[in-house]
């Protein structure tokens, strides 16, 4: 599904991000990004929503090349991915359900095919009955799920996550953690970034650490590595 | 992907544009009512001279119908000779009314006017007025080449002295009309440009006030052409409701003028009232001010979209 080869990533500034990595995340696993503050977690993830570009290498989403990819199909290309945020960038002028519903309303459905599709997918982030409240009416944690709303109501082939718990306290980063191996095992192939090693410990699945922007190991979680 | 019908996307544009509608009132409303008063007086000024212009050329018209052809005959001509040329010119189709003045008559005349006798002066048969024909032209010789024809044909009779085209007040309010064309145009041009300008300006700077949410949109996938959207129609917006505020201050202009108008050509004898803009015109003036206004929004929109990406 996502395939990085050898890729290296130099900002215009001169930081070197990421140095000649390589890993392949299969369709339907959900992988662990971790590493210190400034090891390449949110490079990695950018340059597969086509923020960045990568300096050397090749990169592959859904077995196209993504490396060389026109201004002209990014839009598509992110319409795959679903993403998701330490801060959920809600419109704080829309209500809930008009939040979630923008992936939909941008690829041109009707709201007849609009609605159910949202009413069922606030239901799985448990926000049935909030959908006519404002962002701004919501707890952190609530507003967080928004987020994550939005980014699976299309249905993406990718759920990509930069650190979505950052902001949270312990009980509600657990439920968001739980929500993703759900979405996971529905069959969702899921990438999150994050630091948080007791999360990953209480849901294991494969974990990449990488450091100055190298992979130091790739594989299932061990917690005697940190 | 999803296949859109062609009613479900007309509804979704119909939508976007009351949205666009809803958010120049909500939004900023301030800021919206001064760019579409400006748009409205670039449209109400130049408006407001091609109204004059178009008024003035009408009264010219107008007034032509009064227009008079004087003939002036050599002093030696019997009378007559002149009664029986007057009576050709009567039957001319392209005249319409002529009436002679013989020299005695012009004489008297010109002692009422002097308040005394000339008999002391001028020896008896020694009436130094020339006889005079004044032709009236017919409804068929309006234009100057048609006058100038019939002035011509007159001209070319041996007792015909002198032929005076009175076009004096004709070369006048053309050279004034030009001139009102002339600042039409130029303030037209100028004005064009601060519509243009005030529409880029209000809607770069909107674009900038919604660039969170314009990254956002990006990243779950909205192309620049849709999130460009939205502000084309703002633009559509401000280009109609400014178009529509400056041609009612256009013609409020024009009828303020007219109060000073009419008067004037009352105390000339004519009877002429101010036209405003027609059904055409204004339907012209709408859509040329919300259409330029969507395209330089458009314009705007874009490259201001276009520099917006997510930095985390
Ligand atoms: N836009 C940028 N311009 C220049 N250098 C950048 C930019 N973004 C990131 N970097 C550099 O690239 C390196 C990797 O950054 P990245 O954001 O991927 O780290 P991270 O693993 O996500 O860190 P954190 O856990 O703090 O979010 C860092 O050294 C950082 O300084
Ligand atoms: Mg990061």
């Amino acid at each position: 599904m996502i395939k990085f080869d050898k890729v290296s990533k130099v900002y215009l500034q001169g930081q070197s991000a990421l140095q000649k990595i390589s890993f392949h995340v299969k369709k339907g696993e959900m992988v662990y990004l971790t590493g210190h503050s400034g090891a390449g977690k949110t490079t990695i993830l950018r340059i597969i929503t086509a923020q960045e570009h990568v300096s050397l290498g090749k990169v592959y989403f859904n077995n196209h090349s993504i490396t060389d990819i026109t201004k002209q199909d990014i839009p598509f290309l992110r319409r795959r991915c679903g993403m998701i945020f330490q801060e959920p960038h809600l419109m704080m002028n829309k209500t809930i359900v008009e939040n979630v519903a923008l992936p939909l309303l941008i690829q041109g459905m009707s709201v007849e095919q609009i609605v159910p599709l949202v009413h069922q997918t606030l239901l799985k982030v448990h926000l049935e009955g909030k959908g006519n409240l404002y962002p701004i009416n919501l707890s952190t944690g609530e507003q967080q799920r928004v987020g994550i709303a939005r980014a699976i109501v299309n249905k993406p082939l990718v759920l990509l996550a930069d650190e979505p718990t950052g902001n949270l306290d312990p009980h509600l980063s657990a439920e968001i953690f739980s929500l993703f191996t759900k979405l996971n095992e529905e069959g969702m192939t899921i990438l999150v970034a994050t630091h948080d090693i007791s999360l990953i410990n209480q849901f294991a699945r494969r974990t990449i650490r990488l450091k100055n922007g190298n992979i130091i190991s790739d594989g299932p979680f061990n917690l005697k590595d940190y | 992907m999803n296949k859109q019908t062609g009613v479900s996307s007309l509804r979704t544009h119909i939508n976007e544009a009351k949205n666009a509608f809803d958010a120049i009132l909500r939004f900023r409303f301030m800021a919206s009512l001064l760019t579409i008063a400006v748009i409205g007086i670039s449209i109400a000024i130049p408006g407001f001279f091609y109204l004059m212009v178009k008024n003035v050329s009408l009264l010219a018209d107008n007034l032509s119908l009064e227009k008079n052809i004087t003939v002036y005959l050599s002093a030696q001509t019997s009378n007559e000779a002149v009664n029986i040329f007057a009576n050709t010119l009567k039957k001319d189709p392209h005249i319409s009314k002529v009436r002679v003045i013989l020299n005695n008559e012009g004489l008297a005349q010109f002692e009422r006017a002097i308040g005394m006798e000339t008999g002391e002066v001028f020896a008896e048969n020694e009436n130094p007025l020339p006889h005079a024909i004044i032709v009236t032209p017919g409804n068929d010789a309006q234009t100057q080449e048609e006058l100038t024809k019939l002035v011509q044909y007159i001209n070319s009779n041996n007792h015909v002295e002198s032929v005076r085209l009175d076009k004096d007040w004709f070369t006048k309010i053309n050279s004034f009309i030009n001139v009102l064309s002339f600042l039409c145009f130029f303030v037209g041009v100028i004005l064009f440009f601060s519509l243009l300008l005030t529409v880029i300006n209000s809607i770069s700077n909107r674009v900038i006030l919604h660039a969170d949410e314009i990254e956002v949109m990006k990243l779950v996938g909205a192309t620049d052409n849709y999130i460009c959207r939205t502000y084309a129609y703002m633009g559509a917006c401000f280009g109609g409701l400014g178009g529509f505020w400056g041609i009612w201050l256009a013609t409020l202009a024009l009828f303020l003028t007219s109060i000073f108008f009419d008067e004037l050509t009352q105390a000339y004898g004519f009877d002429y009232s101010m036209q405003g803009f027609s059904f055409g015109e204004f339907i012209f003036l709408l859509l040329f001010s919300t259409l330029s206004s969507l395209v330089v929004a458009v314009f705007s929109a874009r490259r201001a979209i276009a520099r917006i990406e997510l930095v985390e």
